[in-house]
């Protein structure tokens, strides 16, 4: 026999299996440098039209109400927080804060461009800028091995100081990408955002201009997971859960009535 | 006809409704927006027993749905798209299908830039969809005007109902839409909360008693059927012993 409120209580259930799943993420991340945590978020299902409002239950006369029976919740979409997380001072001259709206990008091995918020970098042996998992910086910026000193401008000018040079020198300029849409952008793990149709195409530009954030030398962005919320909301999440199973239950005794009474 | 026995699966088929409805609120607990259903009991009446004294005999109940429009609790977010509306406002929304209406607040940006559902339905402002240009510095006022760096560029469109729970039902995907007769109105008292979000309005707890209230009052009325049916198993073997 088939049971809508076994059905829709399921459908709760794992809702809210997903919802935890999420928020064991978020805290998995919560000392990630550059990450975002996402929010799970959920819609009601259809909803079966057993008596439509609005029909007529004679002929002068409509019915103000109907009957409708909703069938459950889903989850809709993964939203991912663009929130600024907190700025620590490391002192250390390739890492980066973004202060404002943007994204670094980075070259990957496939040759594809992926975007990033988490602005540590280092050098490889060549001495160009990379990430710890060795994606360089685009555009492209290498560092003379002898340079004494490593400065970087808010718009992204990086300039070197070389022995024997009163003047810095410029090496390159770097570029941030901003996107219409930065939730539509897929999380490809490694701290990094891939563009997709829903993000729209990469906009890139000069940092501290035209709506890009700038970039501050010497500080990183914690992850923006905040763990006294993701607390709060998986006991939310847990107690709902239960609820839910509770109406199993119910469900299934009250089928066990009309069983006791047929029998 | 045994009008006793049809009494009783009238009420026990109300109280399977109500379960459903039940199951249907508590699975929408996290739902942003949602607003929970309650099932309404109304009597049936049989046709007039007799031509002179009329007496009309109540042969048991069917059930309605309403919509809670009670608010939910709004909960602070910090997203930009978030907004919550603290009134009785609802945002409006241009689907495929037609206009719709939602009190679910969690916006978002679609790849041409224009303010959408998380389905993708189109978000409409004071001339059609509303298109953004840059999403960081978006700040929406009170009384859902939409301004970047200062300068105001659109305004949500906010409608009201006299009367919500007659005037739409729901669609599913936290959109209502429209059934009755009344037409929206325009926004009167609500305002616009930016950064926040309007949760389910479901009372856990008190689904909780009502489904315990509704299963007891199933068994109360499965307990009426073994009654009614050992009475008339009495009667019948009683005129029968009489042969």
């Amino acid at each position: 026999m088939p049971n809508r409120a076994l059905l829709t209580a399921a459908t709760g259930m794992q809702v809210q299996q997903q919802n935890v799943d999420n928020i064991a993420n978020n805290l998995a991340n919560a000392s990630t440098v550059g990450f975002k945590r996402t929010r799970l978020e959920f819609q009601d299902l259809m909803y079966q039209n057993m008596r439509s409002a609005g029909g007529a239950s004679n002929a002068s006369t409509p019915l103000p109400v109907g009957l409708q029976i909703g069938l459950g919740a889903r989850s809709i979409a993964s939203e991912k927080i663009f929130i600024q997380g907190e700025f620590k001072q490391t002192e250390n001259p390739l890492d980066m804060v973004i202060e404002g709206s943007g994204f670094f990008q980075v070259r990957q091995s496939s040759g594809d461009l992926a975007y990033t918020r988490a602005g540590q970098f280092h050098l490889n042996n060549q001495g160009q800028v990379v990430t710890a998992t060795g994606e360089t910086l685009e555009p492209a910026i290498s560092i003379p091995t002898q340079a004494t000193s490593l400065t970087i401008g808010t718009d992204g000018t990086v300039s070197v100081t070389l022995p024997g040079q009163a003047n810095a020198q410029s090496v390159g300029q770097i570029q941030l990408a901003i996107f219409a849409n930065p939730a539509g952008l897929e999380a490809q793990g490694g701290n990094l955002f891939k563009e997709t149709g829903a993000s729209g195409q990469a906009t890139v530009g000069a940092p501290d201009a035209n709506g890009i954030g700038r970039i501050n030398q010497g500080f990183v962005e914690g992850s923006n997971v905040n763990v006294v919320e993701e607390l709060v909301n998986m006991i939310s999440a847990q107690r709902i859960y239960e609820t839910n199973s509770k109406v199993i239950t119910t469900a299934d005794r009250m089928l066990g009535t009309i069983n006791q009474a047929v029998s | 006809m045994n009008y006793g026995l049809y009494s009783i699966f009238l009420g026990m088929r109300s109280r399977q409704n109500t379960l459903e409805a039940q199951a249907n609120n508590i699975a929408n607990a996290s739902t942003a927006g949602f607003k929970a259903e309650r099932l309404i009991y109304s009597s049936v009446a049989a046709n007039k027993q007799g031509s002179g004294d009329k007496q009309s005999l109540v042969v048991g109940v069917s059930t309605s749905s309403g919509i809670d429009f009670t608010e939910g609790s709004i909960q602070q977010t910090g997203r930009t798209l978030d907004v919550a509306i603290d009134g009785d406002a609802f945002i409006q929304i241009q689907t495929p299908r037609g206009v719709r209406y939602t009190r679910a607040g969690n916006l978002t940006v679609n790849s041409n830039g224009q303010l959408t559902t998380k389905n993708n339905d189109l978000v409409v402002g004071e001339s059609g969809p509303i298109t953004l240009s840059k999403e960081s510095q978006l700040s929406i006022a009170e009384d859902g005007s939409l301004s970047t760096d200062g300068a105001v560029t659109d305004k949500l469109k906010l409608v009201r109902f006299n009367n919500p729970a007659s005037a739409l039902s729901k669609e599913g995907d936290s959109l209502f839409t429209l059934t009755g007769t009344e037409q929206p109105q325009a926004n009167v008292t609500s305002k616009v909360v930016q950064g926040s979000l309007e949760n389910s309005n479901i009372n856990s707890v008190s689904e909780m008693v009502s489904m315990i209230n509704n299963n007891r009052e199933f068994e109360s009325l499965e307990k009426s059927v073994t009654l009614l049916m050992n009475d008339i198993g009495r009667k019948i073997s009683g005129e029968i012993g009489k042969f």
